[in-house]
């Protein structure tokens, strides 16, 4: 149980959580038959995108042993931010990349914020992004008079349908951004500052680890992550709105947590995550198909996260 | 000249903040300065006042609770289904709904210090359990028609006093104060809160701090449900559940600490009336109440700031903890 972020023996964790994606997938398909399965999948790969950023936003800090309570309005903020752009400017040309480029600036910005709080002030980091939750939507209502914008360009939609060489251009955009994480988590020097901060941020300071930099990396990209979550977003309700998924914390949390990532921080395996929220997404729209409601899901998810909490406190 | 303490720095703060919005309400917003709008200005804090004093403790003993408003929601549509089953006294009703909380607080105690995961994750999980089963639980169907003696006039009664929710404020307040300042458990929770080990060493803390702290804020809760229930004549399972971050922020504005140990009733009350000040000012001068969040987190983000950095040389980096 002495996984570090950089080490490979995050291995067999991978592989648990993987094991289980693919039997809840199996029984899902079982359970629904084939002619529901595509629908089934359809529903999944459509959320999944947008959710499997979140979790990734969540994770970053969470190994860093901090928490990031706000990726879900900078993630709206973002794509408001991006559709009062393109209403402001059109879609033609060289505006549609520099909307986009716009929204994760400002959740870049948003993430650095609260990054500067938990860097440089030393402020908790529930505090700094309950800080930054506040400031995030209330910016987002106050530009919007809590409405949705809409109005966007076409292409604007029409890329939640779009497929690159088979696969939808969403999950690809997920894929990739989930590639670069596990690289810069499990590859690159920098996951070794991450898990020794997660670790023990007082040692990791003593032993010269500039802990204040890594914590503003990781707010930063936590912001940037959540920002394509929004454009996500963007894209699938052709719209945007302060308040669009504001279910998504607990799962988000929940999936970084069975995915192997410590609540404390310091530990913490990118794909598994992956693997969870997969996992978590097929029995969500399974349960959904079954015609379960919404608060069903809520009790499920905060049972399965206090059971995992369970379990790891017994194998500790 | 020896440094001020913490939370006598936020009160200072807090009250020059207070102050300037009061002057500057009185002299520039038209309505505002009547006694009739301060008083509702003191009944829109009442239940969040509530939840704050209840946070407090929890903050006090270093540790974290966010699932309160669903603790709430759970001992309101207790009483309601209550309520419609049979006549009960106020002296019954104050008795279930804070007997509800105060059960689920002591149950949130063991889950967080068994489970001894960060409280933020463990209570956010709990929260969705609440909040997610009372709405299975409920259909999300209003309940209301409650009994006379329940609806008659915007009061309590305790022992046959009628009290209003401003007075039964100021008697919770009353009461934290003395438990922390004049008991010895109150001397208890500051010490585990401010140093954990060091207490725990001194033979002092662990499961009956948390079981203390949390049982303080769930049974407040379920008072504080109790009064929203009076106020609005009705329950409805979702209609307290996600003001508890604005709580937090309010507790925090007041001085407390997520580091533990920290944190004043004064303060607490300021917190909370600040921010609900600020909304009245926002309202009545004719702005956008879209502004309310906006203006809250960034004073929050001012508050705090600086008050960490006057000692970020002593300070352990966060998320060492």
């Amino acid at each position: 149980m002495t996984d570090a972020i950089g080490s490979r023996t995050d291995g067999s964790r991978r592989r648990f959580a993987l094991a289980g994606a693919a039997a809840l997938a199996v029984a899902a398909f079982t359970a629904f038959g084939f002619g529901d399965a595509t629908g089934l999948l359809r529903s999944v790969a459509h959320q999944v995108p947008e959710l499997g950023l979140l979790v990734l936003a969540m994770a970053l800090p969470m190994m860093a042993g901090g928490i990031n309570l706000a990726i879900v309005a900078i993630a709206n903020l973002s794509a408001v931010a991006t559709a009062l752009a393109f209403a402001r400017l059109g879609g033609d040309g060289l505006v549609a990349p520099l909307a986009l480029a716009f929204g994760l600036a400002v959740g870049g910005g948003c993430g650095a914020l609260i990054g500067a709080l938990v860097a440089h002030a030393r402020i908790d980091p529930v505090v700094a992004s309950l800080g930054g939750l506040m400031v995030a939507s209330g910016v987002g209502i106050l530009v919007t008079n809590g409405s949705a914008v809409t109005g966007l360009p076409d292409f604007v939609a029409a890329a939640a349908d779009r497929t690159v060489f088979g696969l939808p251009l969403m999950t690809l955009v997920f894929l990739a951004a989930t590639a670069l994480v596990a690289l810069l988590v499990h590859r690159a020097p920098f996951g070794r500052r991450l898990s020794a901060v997660g670790h023990n941020a007082q040692a990791s300071l003593y032993s010269g680890v500039d802990v204040a930099r890594v914590h503003l990396t990781v707010y930063t990209l936590s912001g940037i992550l959540s920002a394509l979550a929004g454009l996500v977003m963007l894209s699938r309700f052709n719209s945007a709105r302060m308040g669009y998924g504001d279910s998504y914390l607990l799962v988000t949390l929940l999936a970084a947590v069975l995915g192997g990532v410590d609540p404390k921080g310091g530990r913490g395996a990118v794909w598994a995550t992956v693997a969870a929220i997969l996992t978590l997404q097929i029995s969500a729209s399974g349960l959904n198909l079954l015609g379960a409601s919404q608060h069903a899901a809520s009790v499920a998810w905060g049972g399965i996260l206090i059971a995992k909490l369970a379990l790891d406190r017994i194998r500790a | 000249m020896a440094e001020s303490r913490p939370e006598t720095r936020a009160i200072r703060r807090l009250g020059a903040g207070m102050a300037l919005l009061l002057v500057g309400g009185g002299l520039f917003v038209p309505g505002f300065a009547s006694t009739d709008n301060l008083l509702d200005v003191v009944t829109s804090a009442g239940i969040a006042g509530l939840f704050a004093l209840g946070l407090l403790m929890v903050l006090i003993a270093g540790e974290l609770d966010i699932s309160f408003t669903a603790v709430a929601s759970i001992a309101q549509f207790g009483l309601a289904l209550l309520f419609t089953r049979g006549d009960l006294g106020w002296a019954s009703a104050i008795l279930i709904s804070g007997g509800i909380g105060l059960a689920l607080g002591l149950v949130n105690a063991a889950v967080v210090t068994w489970l001894r995961a960060p409280p933020i994750i463990t209570t956010i999980a709990l929260l969705n359990v609440y909040g997610g089963g009372l709405a299975l639980l409920s259909r999300g169907e209003m309940l209301y028609d409650f009994p006379v003696w329940f609806s008659d006039a915007a009061v309590f009664r305790v022992f046959g006093l009628p009290v209003s929710l401003q007075v039964l404020l100021l008697a919770v307040a009353t009461a934290a104060t003395l438990v922390l300042g004049r008991t010895h458990w109150g001397l208890t929770l500051r010490a585990a809160g401010g140093n954990r080990e060091a207490a725990l060493r001194q033979g002092v803390g662990g499961v009956a701090v948390a079981a203390f702290a949390y049982g303080w804020l769930g049974f407040l809760s379920g008072i504080a449900g109790l009064a929203q229930a009076q106020l609005l004549q009705a329950v409805t399972p979702g209609s307290l559940i996600g003001r508890e971050l604005d709580v937090v922020a309010a507790t925090i504005l007041g001085g407390a600490s997520l580091a533990g140990g920290r944190g004043s009733v004064g303060g607490t009350l300021l917190g909370v009336l600040f921010i609900a000040l600020i909304g009245n000012v926002l309202v009545l001068s004719g702005l956008s109440p879209y502004w309310h969040q906006a203006v809250t987190g960034t004073v929050l983000i001012v508050a705090v700031a600086p008050f960490l950095r006057g000692r970020r040389r002593a300070a352990i980096p966060v998320g060492a903890s």
